[in-house]
């Protein structure tokens, strides 16, 4: 424990009345978090102690007073100002830009500092270009749309395509040309297929991390896979929770984005609310996520460099910010870019002008 | 001493309500969400819990010559899911409609009206809980709090007990706050799966004792072409839906043009939790 903590408890605990702070030392409960978490059954059983210490009694009132001061150290410790509920304050919510303008438009102006998103969609539809995508643009100035910072990216599923985000960086160096940056340096990748090594690495190397590097990004690539292999249902919710809590204290710590994939296919239709006999993994895992954000693939199709692409589309499933919109996008060797106005397609074909 | 019945009920129809926005609701509700009570909304994410918290902040202001309790809210946030510039434009809304009656309540003026805290972990929101007695002294204006959402902070807690014997002695706290003071308290709440008879259903989280706590549990659902379906009623087996919704830039409006009639049609549209 940091010295700050234990002066700061120290405190708390000589401005206490005597019989309560004996109360409290008892049964060595000495924060104040702690004591307001703690039932007030345990301040007063009586069962373990021996007769000889039972000398003060202490009384359902008692506990309330100690909770109450404890409570009172702790709701004012939250502002600096004398009072404790302070006028609203519009704090400035940074955003991470996609890089694409259809994306960002729709997205409110990009990947929100604040909570985890989650970025859904079949397979092959596209969600690790996007990331590579993200990857980069989180290293650009704050002037760009980036956070300036580093991205630590946990791979699950497939080999991380360090060839690919080769690709992509170069043809933003081309871009961001008058900017020099060591793009692919600041890009931290692990990679790993397993429940345990992921919880041990979110939960423990990943803090370590974030101390010694600037990273503005956090990308799980993908949540799903690692979690349904779980037998234990319970065991399965109980980590998750832990992860995501974990994740949701770097975001608000470090000011940074967290993205999280998940398959689509693990959405089973709930038909009057009843689920016949498969475990679930959806629902919890749906409150613990901000922003959810779906890809698709659209049948439309536009030729961009004599290649024939399919269009995607992302849709904004729920977010606290923004209307659910949708924006499409097409993946190129250059990334993800704007679908291009359909003038640009094959002559010969009819085009209506508005 | 005691009170007559007839005494209770003039009480109870004298005491404002906040109005929800949306007119079925408020029928339901006998004007809207009751001050001395807890209402509880619960739904699937993406369904306008918060949406509607943000609404009943600004709704709990509407001046007293328009049928409200003109009173402040406070906000207690535990998902960090908080806009205010959401609410700013929810509040500009609101302002070109009720200008004409006060013309200082301007959209700045209501945004602070709506104080905010905070708790990102649990130790903070019961210390906040616990102090509310203490401030509502201070700002007796408060007529609303909202706590979006308390299910996210208490399953923070892993352990079931100790998670059951925070729960309680909150609605402990809670229940005491509102026999003492003017207020009303909007908590919301998630879904989950629980094992009913060696099958999956979807229930509210926290438990069923915490259900039987609460005085009106209100639920969203999604319904086609964006709308959403509000459904009442403590449980699963027991509500019923009583209208629809739309989420719009200026807040929450009726989904179903009543006008034209197609409330029925409205009633029967496909409903998912």
């Amino acid at each position: 424990m940091s010295t700050p903590t234990s002066i700061a408890m120290t405190n708390f605990l000589d401005q206490l009345p005597k019989h309560i702070r004996e109360m409290a030392e008892r049964v060595n409960v000495l924060s104040p978090e702690v004591m307001l978490t703690t039932p007030r059954i345990k301040f007063l059983d009586t069962r373990t102690k021996e007769l000889d210490s039972l000398v003060h009694k202490c009384t359902p009132e008692d506990v309330r007073v100690l909770k109450e001061a404890a409570a009172k150290w702790l709701a004012e410790t939250l502002v600096s100002n004398g009072s404790l509920f302070r006028p609203l304050v519009f704090t400035k919510l940074s955003r991470l830009t996609f890089g694409c303008a259809a994306l960002d438009r729709c997205t409110g102006g990009g990947v929100i500092t604040r909570g985890i998103t989650e970025i859904c969609g079949p397979a092959g539809v596209g969600k690790t270009q996007l990331l590579l995508q993200l990857s980069l643009c989180v290293q650009l100035p704050v002037s760009l749309g980036g956070l300036g910072k580093g991205v630590a990216y946990i791979c699950t599923e497939h080999l991380f395509p360090s060839r690919r985000l080769l690709q992509i960086s170069k043809a933003f160096e081309k871009r961001h040309h008058d900017k020099k940056f060591n793009y692919l340096g600041n890009i931290y990748i692990e990679q790993l297929y397993d429940n345990e090594l992921l919880l041990e690495c979110v939960l423990q190397r990943l803090p370590r991390l974030l101390q010694k590097y600037d990273i503005g990004l956090i990308i799980i690539d993908s949540v799903a896979t690692v979690f349904r292999l779980y037998p234990d249902i319970s065991q399965r919710a109980r980590d998750m929770r832990r992860l995501a809590n974990a994740l949701l204290s770097y975001a608000e710590k470090y000011n940074l984005a967290v993205i999280c994939v998940n398959k689509l296919e693990s959405l089973p239709c709930l038909a009057a609310g009843k689920l016949q006999d498969v475990p679930p993994l959806v629902l919890h895992w749906a409150h613990l996520g901000r922003t959810r954000m779906l890809i698709t693939k659209v049948p439309k199709q536009r030729i961009v460099a004599n290649e024939l692409l399919t269009v995607r589309k992302l849709e904004i499933m729920y977010s606290p910010e923004t209307p659910n919109a949708f924006a499409e996008f097409l993946i190129t060797i250059e990334g993800v870019i704007d679908v291009p106005p359909p003038e640009l397609e094959m002559p010969g074909r009819k085009i209506h002008r508005d | 001493m005691y009170e007559s019945c007839l005494d209770t009920f003039n009480n109870e129809s004298a005491n404002q309500k906040i109005t929800t926005g949306i007119k079925e609701l408020d029928d339901y509700l006998h004007g809207g969400i009751a001050l001395r009570k807890i209402t509880e909304f619960v739904s699937k994410s993406g369904n306008g819990k918060t949406q509607m918290c943000l609404q009943l902040s600004l709704n709990v202001q509407r001046p007293k010559s328009l049928g409200g309790l003109e009173g402040k809210a406070l906000y207690i946030d535990t998902r960090q899911d908080f806009n205010p510039l959401r609410l700013k434009e929810l509040a500009t809304h609101l302002e070109s409609r009720w200008g004409k009656v006060i013309p200082e309540l301007n959209a700045t003026k209501m945004v602070q009206n709506v104080n905010y805290v905070c708790c990102p972990n649990v130790p903070k929101l019961i210390a906040n809980i616990l102090s509310l007695d203490r401030f509502l002294s201070e700002q007796p204006d408060i007529k609303l709090i909202v706590i979006d959402s308390l299910s996210f902070s208490l399953r923070m807690i892993e352990e079931i007990a100790e998670r059951n014997s925070v729960l309680f002695e909150l609605h402990n706290n809670m229940r005491r706050l509102l026999r003492n003071n003017d207020v009303a308290l909007v908590v919301t709440n998630e879904l989950t799966h629980r094992l009913v008879r060696n099958r999956f259903t979807i229930s509210p989280a926290l438990g069923d004792f915490h259900g039987h706590l609460l005085n009106e549990r209100i639920w969203f659902s999604r319904a086609q072409n964006s709308c959403h379906g509000i459904l009442v009623g403590k449980t699963l087996q027991s509500h019923k839906l009583i209208g629809l919704f739309k989420i719009k830039h200026d807040g929450i409006n009726n989904a179903i043009d009543r006008t034209h009639g197609n409330h029925k049609a409205a009633k029967r549209t496909k409903m998912s939790l």
